[in-house]
Parts: structure tokens; sequence; C-alpha cells
């Protein structure tokens, strides 16, 4: 038994993390007691109480805090799942050298959920769909190409393309397949589909196949309609399901995003997918619009100079109307639909303060008054309380205070620039900071206890965060290869995919 | 003149530099060398100028530490003064193009006090343009060279009562979208102000924020990011 488990140790060992090895080999004593049978909990957290406390000591004594501590929070998060992986892989080592039997029930018959932030990506493979009666091969592909880019951009899947090592795979019709050969050729889950045309109508038969169990999973959703001109919702529907049924979290294929794409001398307003597809400009003229937000109604709410001053206005349909319009700043717009106002900054007195207003622009009500900024309110979930950005106390820092002004309290105590707060469903907030490098990245935080996390690093700058509506991953825009490109990650970081090809991509607004 | 005067008092402090290094105790190498420095700085004074100023103080400490025997000192304080130099000509190099703009704003400025009659027949309004105004990053305070511009800017504002102006204020690109219209919005404010405390009126003064929009260089090299955070003058 003790040799068995001192081999997987080494072989797990050797995938880790330099930064982590290097504690591991520090802790011995905490491996010797594990292989020696001790409580398992009490040495993993043995082992991670002191990654922790030499962690900590480095900070303190560097002069670095922001990096230091934002390194901290990544070496421990790592250590954490590494070491917690470890634990299980030996827990499940000794139980199997010494015969016991607790496999049984895990396995459950359908819907076995692991969570987004699993150590591996799911393989999966998705197959051209094939027609049934009249054939449209462009739409074939075309369903598969939206199917594979949602699962890249999903962090769940890792998509794979069997096909080119196997071609005959490619002829299996929808219901037969041989799940031996795409088990081995690497797939684990397996996506088929199969269209008819009927006159313009179009319906897609989707297939989700399980190849490490060598059956169908059935999952049911709700079916958009498709034409043979629009099938894009339709497929983004089964992509989200699959999701769902992976990891028990929604999908978020099918969503909008507001963004601003700036050119020389003019920013527009346009909503795009998540998936990067249909770019269609909201705002109109040839100024500057800015800091998009959706609104009433459904309805699009920014910031525009085409009046000569930068008002808020509502675009609805094909109507635009100012909802605010002081002399000023009208800006940063933010609309909690479920008390319906929308928060925002003026600077009717010259200073920027925050104020909320109804969602017609009636009930002006002034939240903040000193002679700092205050800017970028950003609503809780529940629209009790609102997160922003002060230099009030000598650098921009996170506050967050209730929706009547009052309470204002500090969140962020590390760096001197953390701006765009964005507050998630999950109760986080998501914010900009720029660390000693002048490089600028994306942490999250948690207003109760300021427990912060860093989501990106070392790749270009990253900024401007919003969450998804369900929390389970944020929009943001990076420079990491050029341009200002949008960019969707997993709520911890780990995944992140961008979605848009070009540049030039500002401030993202999901909906709330 | 200045610059005459300058130079006598260079002269000096060398001759009495030699005369002190005989005697083996002041540091005169490292004097000397602070004394380069300035010279080689001295074209950037009018855009670095905090800095520049920092280091001819830092000098003259050190002269005076040296005159109080205070020779270790002296040194360290030279030594200071050379790297401050040296600082004030790279920051200024950064902006060579913007400097020499400044240097020639400055110099009409100089020759329009100077001749304290004025030209009849000459137009203020085709010769005097409003100095922009510029700020470090994430800032809005008004340097000291920000309020010297200031005061030309409402001397002659002052003289010129028909005119009403509108303050642009700019920030750079880097950093929150919306935090740069709140910075911008500072900057214009703090303009207007100071403006208003050497006596022109509020009334003739408005003021829009741009934020990171209206960029006047469009690169991305700190020369570029020092150009656009600023606050501007628009006259109608």
């Amino acid at each position: 038994m003790c040799y068995r488990t001192v081999d997987a140790r080494v072989q797990l060992e050797e995938t880790l993390h330099p930064e982590s090895h290097a504690h591991l080999r520090g802790n011995n004593r905490y491996l010797r007691e594990i292989e020696e049978g001790a409580d398992f909990t009490k040495a993993v957290f043995g082992m991670i109480r002191k990654i922790d406390e030499s962690l900590l000591s480095q900070a303190s004594k560097g002069s670095r805090v922001n990096t230091q501590l934002a390194r901290f929070e990544t070496a421990r998060g790592r250590a954490a799942r590494e070491l917690w992986l470890i634990a299980g892989v030996m827990l499940l080592l000794m139980l199997l050298s010494a015969g016991s039997v607790v496999a049984q029930g895990l396995d459950e018959e359908e819907g076995v959920n692991v969570v987004v932030n699993a150590q591996d990506r799911v393989p999966i493979a998705v197959s051209d769909a094939v027609g049934k009666g009249s054939v449209d091969a462009q739409i074939g592909k075309d369903i598969a190409v939206i199917l594979r880019r949602d699962f890249e951009i999903s962090g769940v899947f890792d998509v794979i393309d069997p096909t080119a090592v196997l071609p005959g795979l490619d002829g299996e019709t929808l219901v037969s397949t041989d799940y031996a050969k795409w088990f081995s050729s690497g797939a684990e889950a397996l996506v088929k589909a199969e269209y008819s045309l009927n006159g313009s109508s179009l319906e897609i038969d989707f297939r989700l196949y399980d190849t490490t169990k060598a059956k169908e999973i059935s999952i049911t959703y709700e079916k958009p309609a498709a034409t043979a001109d629009k099938f894009r919702m339709a497929t983004h529907a089964f992509a989200n399901a699959v999701v769902q049924y992976y990891t028990g979290q929604e999908g978020i294929f099918g969503q909008t995003l507001l963004v601003v794409r700036k050119g020389k001398g003019s920013s527009h307003v346009y909503q795009i997918g998540t998936d990067g597809a249909g770019l269609t400009k909201v705002s109109s003229g040839s100024g500057i619009n800015l800091l998009p937000a959706w609104g009433p109604g459904g309805g699009v709410l920014f910031t525009s100079y085409d009046s000569g001053n930068p008002d808020l206005v509502l675009s609805s349909g094909s109507s635009t109307s100012s909802l605010s319009g002081h002399s000023g700043l009208n800006s940063g717009a933010d609309y909690c639909a479920k008390s319906g106002r929308i928060a925002l900054t003026l600077t009717k007195d010259e200073n920027p303060e925050i104020y909320t207003i109804g969602s017609d622009g009636s009930g002006l009500q002034r939240l903040t008054d000193n002679a700092y900024i205050d800017t970028s309110p950003s609503w809780s979930g529940d629209c009790s309380k609102l997160a922003f950005v002060s230099n009030r106390g000598g650098s921009a820092q996170i506050y967050v205070m209730n929706a009547d002004g009052s309470g204002a309290t500090l969140v962020t105590n590390v760096g001197t620039y953390n701006t765009s707060p964005s507050w998630g469903k999950g109760g986080k907030i998501a914010f900009t900071a720029r660390d000693e490098y002048n490089v600028f990245d994306i942490f999250v935080v948690d207003p109760n206890s300021g427990y912060m996390e860093r989501l990106t690093q070392d790749q270009g700058n990253n900024e401007e965060p919003t969450w998804s509506p369900g929390g389970g991953y944020l929009a943001f825009t990076s420079t990491r290869d050029g341009g200002s490109k949008l960019f969707i990650m997993t709520s911890d970081g780990r995944f992140q995919t961008a979605v848009t090809d070009g540049g030039g991509f500002e401030t993202p607004a999901w909906s709330h | 003149m200045k610059k005459s005067a300058r130079f006598f008092s260079l002269f000096v402090t060398m001759a009495l530099a030699a005369l002190m290094g005989a005697c083996g105790g002041p540091p005169t190498e490292a004097m000397d060398a602070a004394e380069d420095a300035l010279l080689n700085a001295a074209w950037a004074e009018d855009c670095a100028q905090e800095t520049f100023r920092s280091a001819k103080k830092m000098l003259d400490e050190a002269k005076q530490a040296s005159a109080d025997g205070d020779y270790d000192e002296a040194k360290r304080k030279a030594e200071a003064a050379s790297r401050l130099a040296e600082q004030a000509r790279k920051d200024a190099e950064l902006d060579r193009e913007e400097c020499e703009r400044r240097k020639s704003a400055m110099n009409q400025i100089d020759d329009r006090l100077g001749d304290k009659d004025g030209s009849p027949g000459v137009d203020r309004t085709d010769v005097f343009s409003l100095a922009t105004i510029y700020f470090p990053f994430n800032e809005f305070a008004l340097s000291d060279s920000s309020q010297t511009d200031l005061s030309h800017n409402a001397a002659w504002l002052l003289d010129n009562q028909a005119l009403r102006i509108r303050i642009e204020g700019h920030t750079d690109d880097r950093g929150s979208t919306e935090y740069n219209l709140a910075l911008s919005q500072k900057r214009a404010q703090v303009v207007k102000r100071y403006l208003q405390t050497l006596g022109v009126d509020a009334s003739r003064m408005t003021i829009i924020p741009y934020g990171e929009e209206k960029p006047a260089s469009f690169g991305a090299g700190e020369g570029d990011h020092a150009k656009n955070r600023r606050a501007e003058f628009v006259t109608f």
C-alpha cells in the first residue's frame, strides 16, 4: 500500500506548479503523515496553513504589497486545489488497496454535476450536422461551428476534432454511434445533429452522447423556432443545455452584451452576442457615445455628446430620448430593475457626485456630497446597495454604500488605483486594479470579508469587468493579443477566451 | 542678461571650487559634475521646471554645506543635484516637441511683457493663444508651471473681457473610461477655479469633460500620454 501511495505522490508532484512544489518539498512532514494514514483533512489543512504563513510573511516583508498579495492569493488557491487533488487520489488508492468498496452509488444515472472550475475540461467532439431530405451542407457546417465556439467559450469543454485522425467517424448517422472508436479518439462527450428543411422552417434534432458510459444522454430544454436563415438561437439553446448538464450552471449563449467600439474621433455603442456574433450598432450620429447599460424595458442607456453636452439617453426600438440632461456629465448609468432606479454620475454642481433617478428620469436623489471624485456606481443584486469608486481617501478605491447614500465603507485597501466595479449576483464585486508595474488587471473582492482574488495576470491590460446575469462568467476587455478585444472568462478566471477578432472594444455591459 | 548672470555665478563657483579643491576638503569633483549636469539640462528648464528647480536648490545647499565645512553632506547633496538635473533633462527629452512649443510660447509672452507699450495695430488675439495646462497621471492638482501659465492666461482674459471660454478637460487613455471622465472634469474644474481666483468672472467660463475620448496625440508612448493629460481652452 505504502509503495503505491508514494508512487502516486511522485507522479502527482510532477504535475504540480513549481511554486506549490517548492512549498510541498518544504513540508514533507505532512506528506509523511498522509502516507502513514493520519487524518487527511487535518494534514491537508496543516499544509495549507503552512503555505499561507510562509507566503504572508513574504508579502509583509516586501514593499510591492499589491503583487505579493495577489501572488499569495493565486498560489494559495492553486496549492489548495492541488493538495485536495492529491489527498483525494491518495484516499482512493488506499481504499482500493485495502479492498474497501465505497464506489457504489457514486455513479448517478443522470445529471452528474461537475463544477465549472473542474481541474480539466471535458474533451468534446462535435460532428457536422447531417441533412435529412433536402440537404444544405452549409447549414450543417454552420450549426457545428456555432456549437464548437460555444463549447470553447464556456470553459467547460476542450473541443477536439477526432475525425482528423479517424475519418470514418464522419459517416455515422445520428443514432448509430461507435462509442469505442469515439472514446479511443479522446472524446468523452459527443454531439451530433440532424436537420430537416420544410420550406423555410428548419427542424434540428440535437443529440448528446457520453462515450465513457457508451450511452446517449437525454437532456430536455426549451427549443426556440428556427428557419433556414436563423438557427443560431436554437443552436445556442442546445449548447446551454449541454453546459447546464455538465455544470449545473447557466449557459450564457444567446445572451447579448453591450459594448463601445472606439474609432479615431468617434465612439459608438453596439450590441454583440456572447459568441461574438451579431455586432449591431445602437447609437447614431458621428459623435462620442459611451458607457452603455441595459435600461428599463430592455432599452439601452448610454452617455451621448450629440447635444454638445454629455447627456444620458435611452435608446429603445428606433427612438432615442434624453433621460438626464444636466449641464456637465450625465454618465455611467446602472439600472436596477427590482427598484426601477438608475444610478449615475452628475457634475451639475461641478464636482462628480453619484445620484439616482427613476426609470423615466424623474425623482433625482443625491447620494454623495464631498469635494472628491465619486463615480462608477454599480447596484447589488437586490438594489439595496451600490459599489462605487471614490478618491476620498487619497487614491481611487472601491467603496459600497446604501441605496440612499448612507453607510459608505471602503472595500479595497491594496494599491492606489481600483476602478470599474461590477457587483455580481453571487455577491462579489469585480473591478480593475492598476498594479505598481502600471499594468491593469481584474480582481474580485467579497465586500463583507474583504477577501480578494486576482483573475488575470501577465497578459496585457485587462479591464472593465462585467458579470454574467447568473454570476458564472465575466466579460472584460484585454490587450493580450493586440487591440482591445472583448473576452469572456469563467468566474474563477481559469478559462479565458477572446470573443471578438477585432480590437477597439471598451466597457462591456452584461444584463443585471 | 539672465544668462550672463548664470554664467558668471558658475564661473565664480568653479573658481571657488578649484581653490577649495587645493585645500583637499570640499567635494570639488562632485560639485563640478553637478554644475555640468545643470548646464546640460538648462534647455529643459521650462519643461521639467520642478525637477530642474529642485536640482538648482540642491546644488545651492551643497555649496552652503561645503562653505560650512560639512564636506560629506556637500558631496551627498552635489550628487543628488546631478541626479535631479539628469532627471529633468530626461523628462524634457521624452517630450521634446512639446517642450519646444512651450518655450516658444513662453518667449512670446516674455516678448510681449517686455514690450509694455504694445505695438499699435497688432491684434493680440492673433499672437496669443491660451496655454494648455498639463497634468501628471491620475492627478488634477496644478503644478507651479501650470499656475504661471494660468496667470498669463488670466491676464489675457482680463484684457479681452468680451470673450468667453470653454475649458475642456482630458485624460490619457489608460485606466477606467468612467473614472477618466470624472478626472477630466476635476482638471477643468481646478483650472476654472484658479482663473476665478485671478479675477476672471465665473460667468465667462464653462466646463466640458471629455475623459480619454479626444486625445491630442494618438500614440501610446509616455510622450503621447503626457500630451493628452490636459485642460484646453476654446474661446467664443
